[in-house]
């Protein structure tokens, strides 16, 4: 029972505060049983992780470089999917069933494995470790995140640096086993390629987005890229350097 | 320079070629699902060439043929134990021919990335 609108307005306030309060920061395991928690809670170190759920990529635009490779420079995290993360998805047929979430400032891309990857030994946790670092490296995301012991923002929950919530963009599709594998297979087979394909839809980039010179291609082999005009061979690292800002 | 030192050197599309890298390459070297988890034996290249002081390679090679309970002493000699039999591992002092691939079941040698590339 309320005394005045003025009370009711206080106490309401601070129930949505409280309720706002408890969201904030909470984290869901991409691994086990899929809990959620602060994350000092939902932590686990790889050595007790016997199931592995998802594989998260950390797309941080504070680390792209914007303007040659990736287009403008985003106004958030929903038109940096708009723009540029949407597209990369869609060239990829196992990176096509990727959930998208913004986590605050950047986003969390997630495949969701169907089955679960079980480890049964640790021989079997280092290979699936492995290969979800490989295939980590599919999308230009944040190389700092952790691998199978990463967790990710729970939808509804508040990032608690910037107070924003945490919203799905697009949802996610079940991937299997022999979907990890190609996609590792892909990027330890023809890195160069996987990059080049996912950011431009195409195996050829016109002009060089090394030199920059008009008039000039640069085309991607399995493992480096080359430029017959001016650059000659072209590394991953090189091509990268043109993707992250620094 | 410490590792986080390092990664502040380097800039982000260097870790992440790196990271790549060392995932494929811990992919490869992974043991299959049943492999035998053997310990590792590191400071030594194939050639029998020590990179670390040579005494404590030996320490830690003594040390993990002692825990496996099955290499023995035996007038002299070093014996293996091998279905209820002693297998001769040496003869003289010496290393008998084969008596590495029986080793071989007790330990792995860690041997140093440069090697190990060109090996392959």
């Amino acid at each position: 029972m309320y005394h005045s609108i003025a009370e009711k307005r206080t106490k309401l306030g601070e129930h949505s505060q409280s309720l706002r309060a408890s969201r904030v920061d909470i984290r869901e395991q991409l691994f086990n049983e899929g809990a959620t928690g602060d994350i000092a809670s939902v932590s686990l170190p790889a050595v007790r992780i016997t199931s592995v759920r998802g594989l998260l990529y950390d797309i941080d635009p504070t680390l792209l470089k914007f303007g040659n490779l990736l287009g403008a420079v985003p106004s958030g995290p929903a038109e940096l999917y708009e723009n540029s993360v949407r597209h990369w998805l869609q060239r990829h047929e196992t990176l096509s069933k990727a959930e998208v979430r913004v986590s605050g400032v950047g986003l969390h891309v997630l495949l969701w494995f169907e089955p679960y990857l079980e480890a049964t030994s640790d021989a079997e946790r280092d290979q699936i470790a492995a290969s979800i670092e490989i295939a980590q490296a599919a999308l230009p995301s944040d190389p700092r995140a952790p691998g199978i012991t990463a967790t990710t923002r729970a939808l509804g929950s508040v990032n608690g640096k910037n107070s924003r919530e945490v919203a799905q963009l697009k949802a996610g599709e079940a991937v299997p086993r022999e979907d990890l594998d190609a996609l590792c297979a892909d990027l330890t087979e023809r890195p160069f390629r996987h990059f080049v394909t996912v950011l431009t839809g195409d195996s050829q980039i016109s002009p060089c987005p090394i030199c920059r010179t008009p008039g000039t291609t640069l085309e991607s082999l399995n493992y480096v890229g080359k430029c017959y005009a001016k650059c000659g061979q072209v590394t991953l690292d090189q091509l990268l350097s043109e993707v992250f800002s620094k | 320079m410490t590792p986080n030192q390092l990664a502040e050197v380097e800039s982000t599309a260097q870790q992440f070629c790196k990271r790549l890298t060392r995932a494929r390459l811990k992919l490869k070297n992974a043991a299959a699902p049943g492999a035998r988890k053997l310990p590792v034996l590191k400071g030594m290249t194939k050639s029998g060439i020590s990179t670390r002081p040579l005494e404590n390679v030996y320490a830690e090679a003594t040390q993990i043929l002692n825990d496996s309970g099955r290499i023995y002493s035996w007038n002299g000699e070093v014996v293996m134990e091998a279905n209820d039999n002693l297998i001769f591992l040496t003869s003289g002092g010496l290393a008998v021919h084969g008596a590495h691939h029986h080793l071989s079941n007790f330990f792995v040698l860690e041997t140093p990335q440069k090697e190990d590339q060109r090996a392959h």
